[in-house]
């Protein structure tokens, strides 16, 4: 390939890395995408073809103008965000400079413009990916910039390049640059955990994501039945400290409960949220849970996703919660709140007691006096339901053995299926009166939150009181990194009953809730470990703590590194001067941006070196190739102008002058010059047979 | 006039340069032309010698214009211009001069000899005994003679040139090695081609007299013109190219005496002159391997069985030839 080809090629590489980031933000529409990658894809194939889109200085001026303009406007009046409308136009700054590549000077700015959209997307994005193409683009750059500076170094001695460029783009050329971006990325990433931090990023995100969540919902209608669509996307990542393998028993993340049933939905009647307390460790405490506690604690960091809900979830009985919030709220059935639905990712860590294991014991007359009656309310008109409760619960004694029996029966008499209410109702003879009759008598098969209605209600006709939960099962164990993988579809509903000594216990009557944990891995190792790659992305990354990185400092300390730890004892503190940070950013990134040059440097030397002699213009080097193509080859102990007279042919002797002149000389070839020499390089082409 | 100083660092050399010494110097040419027919390569490298600050040896059968050279050359500059014929019974002091008594001034006083002059033509240098050679020879070097202990520069600028017969042996004394070092070039004449001789046949009796030439050069333009030599650029590439030559002698297996540091230093500096004389501000490849043989051959000491000087001088050809040039 010709230098002159790869050179495009590779600053063609670096404007589409600068597209990708941009790519990422989620900026820019996938309609303006594509007609950007043709666009690129255009100009690309017009460069190499060797036939660019003349613009005249004056039509490109004026494109510039039109571009800003749009930009202002973007940004005071669609946008509104700085980031988006630079995004956007930067993007289409590139593409318009991609067809007005002439000069070093067009193609520097080109580079500048990439820097820049890689600096926007940094802004604007928390994707993994971003780091896949933030090393893209560092290798990619130091190609570029590797071959921009021999292009010109090569100009200003020559004047025109038609040399292979073989010399330079070897492996070893490849190997280099590969680890130089290597050692760029994991300065840069050390850096990003010793470095310390009060916010997640210079610009938070302001627009909402608005992701439609279809798993979880504050609201239980079993009216209104329909098809379910399992949703696999991610809601939330949980990883249980201390644990190695999935927990023993069944863990059920909990969201918010319902207290009351009007006969079609369920609502929440004990509405009053309470404000809780930070403790002095940073835990806002359920103080009324917290007291009665002997089981053993499980504490959970977790990964929520926007869900478009104030609601956060902890595994079975929620104790406490801290994370980086103002405030958290809690109701009296439970549920943690946080005062606002949140719009970005957030981390935070859930205290709960792992569910206790109450005993068969008889009530004692206190216990119908210890809740609100909400939950042994039942609507009318399950005289029936009521009738066929007691034929199940006959000769159960304590509420814990008959709610324990109603379980077993909904479990086994009953099927579970993601599309009850079969719509073709001309086939069903009968229906029931009500949702509940109609499930338990007539289509018998339903989805979890039909089972977890039945068996609270049932619990609640033979006074036991009652309530509706709705939360995640724990889904998919990713053993690559530890953690559970919660997604849409893990959605669940389940009841607690109030159980003499022991409190709210957990009940499931949905059947296939047993299956969950033991069906196939859903996700294949690859995607597993794609995940865990997320995962430490968005915890050690995106959402790294200043917490995490006391941590981090104390490990350290921990295992004697005495340097280290001090040098982090002058930052441990809330009053880290921010000038620190900055100085250290600035050193360690002139430190890279020197890394990198010098390796440019060598590189081109090595490039140059490699050549025997390396200051001779390519025009006459071509020229002998040409010759000797033709025959005539230079002998080397034969000079220029010895082998010119040897060769005797119009053009050479005229050329060997003037190659004399830049290579001995030191002069540099006036246009006229490089035009005269192009014309005798086809001139000898031409005459010689 | 413009002296050297007048020229650097004001005005960028090249463009000095280009305006001015190329017609000088081939005004020079021109005028040797008129009397040494058909020989432009010859006068070029007597004139590379004379702006190099060189001495040169002209080595040749009688009758080639040997001293026609010397004379043209040194009428062609407004100078003073000497010749010693050289004989068995010359003594040093016939060259350098002689302290008398001068009885008006009751002292003693330095009668300068004939090499107190701008350009020397020594005649059969070969002719006379090593002792008055060596006192020449010693001059050519210093640039001044000692005579009792008082040194007297010589003039600038400062030519010896010297001729000697290859062919005679009888009753001479070949000039030793280190003699013959300090002579920057040894060139060789030549018969001319056919038609250069015919002109020289053809041509009247006076036509062909040194004495005719005018003056061309004054003697600071040559002095201008040695200093432009050093200004000359040599690409690093052609200071290697020029110590692989030298190198290249020392090992060749056809030598028993490679050429001396001298030889590459004398190298260098009549490239940079032969350059100038080309009318380039820069040395290029041919002009080291073209005067290669002028500036070593008379260096260096062919294996026994080959003490032919046109063997030596075959021997350097082969030996540059087999050397790669600097692209």
């Amino acid at each position: 390939m010709r230098f002159s080809a790869y050179f495009i090629l590779i600053s063609y590489l670096m404007a589409g890395t600068g597209l990708v980031a941009v790519s990422l933000t989620n900026i820019i529409s996938p309609v303006f995408l594509i007609a950007t990658g043709i666009l690129i894809s255009l100009s690309f194939f017009l460069s190499i073809l060797g036939k660019p889109i003349n613009i005249q200085r004056l039509v490109w001026n004026s494109l510039a103008i039109i571009i800003l303009a749009a930009g202002l406007i973007d940004y005071l009046l669609i946008s509104l965000s700085l980031i988006d409308a630079s995004v956007r136009f930067l993007t289409i700054l590139m593409v318009a400079k991609l067809f007005d590549l002439k000069t070093n000077r067009d193609y520097a700015t080109l580079y500048l413009l990439t820097f820049f959209q890689l600096l926007a997307a940094s802004a604007s994005t928390v994707n993994l990916s971003f780091l896949f193409a933030l090393a893209l683009y560092i290798l990619t750059g130091i190609w570029a910039l590797t071959i921009f500076n021999l292009k010109r170094d090569w100009e200003e001695k020559s004047v025109a390049h038609n040399e292979i460029a073989k010399n330079i783009l070897d492996p070893y050329f490849f190997i280099v640059t590969a680890g130089l971006a290597a050692l760029s990325l994991i300065i840069t990433l050390s850096l990003f955990f010793v470095i310390p931090r009060m916010g997640v990023g210079f610009f938070p995100k302001q627009t909402a994501d608005t992701i439609k969540i279809s798993g979880f919902s504050e609201k239980i209608d079993i009216g209104d039945l329909g098809p379910i669509k399992l949703d696999p996307s991610i809601v939330m990542r949980v990883e249980l400290s201390g644990y190695k393998t999935p927990a023993t028993s069944r863990l059920y993340f909990r969201g918010i409960s319902f207290d009351t049933y009007n006969g079609a939905q369920w609502q929440q009647t004990i509405k009053e949220l309470v404000a809780l307390h930070k403790n002095s460790k940073g835990i806002w405490n359920l103080k009324s849970e917290i007291q009665n506690s002997n089981s053993e604690i499980i504490i959970q960091t977790i990964l929520l996703e926007p869900i478009e809900t104030n609601v956060i979830f902890a595994a079975s009985t929620g104790i406490g919660v801290s994370g980086n919030f103002q405030n958290i709220a809690a109701d009296k059935m439970g549920s943690f709140y946080l005062p606002a639905p949140f719009y970005s990712r957030i981390e935070y860590t859930a205290y709960s007691l792992l569910p206790a294991h109450p005993k068969p014991i008889l009530p004692e007359q206190s216990y119908y006096k210890e809740v609100p009656l909400q939950y042994l309310h039942i609507p009318s008109g399950l005289d029936r339901v009521s009738v066929l409760v007691k034929g199940i619960t006959s000769g159960k004694k304590t509420p814990l053995d008959k709610a324990i029996s109603i379980e077993e029966y909904l479990k086994k008499n009953y099927r579970y299926t993601l599309s009850p209410g079969i719509p073709d109702r001309s086939i069903r003879k009968q229906e029931g009166k009500n949702p509940v009759e109609d499930f338990i008598f007539y289509t018998k098969a339903g989805y979890c939150e039909q089972y977890a209605t039945t068996m609270a209600i049932m619990l609640r006709t033979i006074g036991i009181p009652s309530r509706i939960v709705t939360g995640f099962l724990p889904g998919e164990w990713n053993k690559f990194g530890n953690y559970f993988i919660i997604r849409n579809r893990d959605a669940h509903s389940w009841v607690e009953a109030y159980m003499p000594g022991a409190g709210w216990t957990t009940f499931d009557p949905t059947p296939s809730a047993d299956t969950v944990g033991a069906m196939p891995a859903a996700t294949t190792a690859i995607g597993l470990y794609i995940d865990t790659l997320k995962w430490k992305w968005n915890r050690y990354i995106v959402n790294y703590s200043f917490q995490d990185q006391m941590n981090l400092a104390k490990t350290v300390e921990g295992k004697g590194r005495s340097m280290l730890s001090k040098l982090r004892g002058s930052f441990n503190t809330k009053t880290v001067a921010s000038k620190w940070k900055d100085m250290l950013l600035l050193i360690t990134a002139v430190v890279i941006a020197a890394i990198i040059l010098i390796t440019i440097r060598s590189l081109v030397l090595r490039a140059k070196g490699k050549t025997r002699w390396p200051n001779t213009p390519l025009f006459y080097k071509d020229m002998l190739v040409l010759l000797a193509k033709k025959g005539k080859t230079k002998k080397t102990g034969e000079t220029a102008l010895e082998f010119a007279d040897s060769v005797a042919i119009e053009g050479v002797k005229a050329a060997t002058d003037i190659y004399y002149n830049i290579r001995f000389g030191g002069h540099k070839p006036t246009d006229e010059e490089k035009a005269q020499i192009s014309a005798y390089l086809i001139s000898i082409r031409k005459t010689l047979p | 006039m413009l002296t050297a100083a007048d020229c650097f660092d004001t005005i960028p050399f090249m463009e000095t340069f280009l305006t001015d010494t190329p017609t000088k110097i081939s005004s020079l040419q021109k005028n040797l032309e008129k009397i040494i027919k058909g020989k432009p390569q010859i006068i070029k490298q007597a004139i590379t010698a004379l702006i190099a600050r060189g001495h040169l040896l002209i080595e040749d059968i009688p009758g080639v214009g040997k001293t026609t050279l010397a004379h043209g050359l040194a009428r062609s500059i407004n100078c003073t211009f000497q010749r010693i014929q050289f004989t068995s019974d010359l003594l040093p002091s016939d060259i350098i001069g002689v302290t008398i008594y001068n009885q008006e001034r009751h002292g003693f006083e330095f009668k300068p000899g004939p090499i107190f002059a701008n350009i020397i033509l020594a005649d059969e240098i070969n002719r006379t005994t090593p002792k008055t050679q060596s006192s020449l020879l010693e001059a050519m070097n210093d640039r001044q003679v000692s005579v009792d202990k008082i040194t007297h520069p010589l003039p600038e600028p400062f030519m010896v040139i010297a001729t000697q017969n290859s062919l005679e042996y009888v009753g001479t004394y070949p000039l030793p090695e280190s003699q013959l070092d300090r002579f920057m070039m040894r060139i060789r004449i030549g018969y001319p081609e056919a038609a250069a001789e015919k002109e020289i046949l053809l041509s009247s009796s006076t036509e062909l007299q040194p004495q005719r030439l005018n003056p061309v050069l004054s003697t600071e333009e040559v002095i201008y013109l040695q200093t432009l030599v050093d200004k000359i650029k040599v690409d690093d590439d052609l200071v290697e190219y020029i110590l692989t030559i030298a190198d290249a002698t020392r090992k060749s297996s056809m030598l028993r005496l490679g050429a001396s540091p001298r030889g590459a230093m004398m190298l260098y500096r009549a490239a940079q002159a032969f350059a100038l004389v080309e009318g380039r501000a820069y040395c290029v490849p041919d002009d080291i391997k073209r005067l290669s043989i002028s500036v070593l051959s008379h260096r260096v000491v062919a294996m026994q069985g080959m003490e032919e000087e046109t063997d030596v001088e075959g021997i350097i050809q082969e030996i540059v030839d087999g050397i790669e040039v600097p692209l």
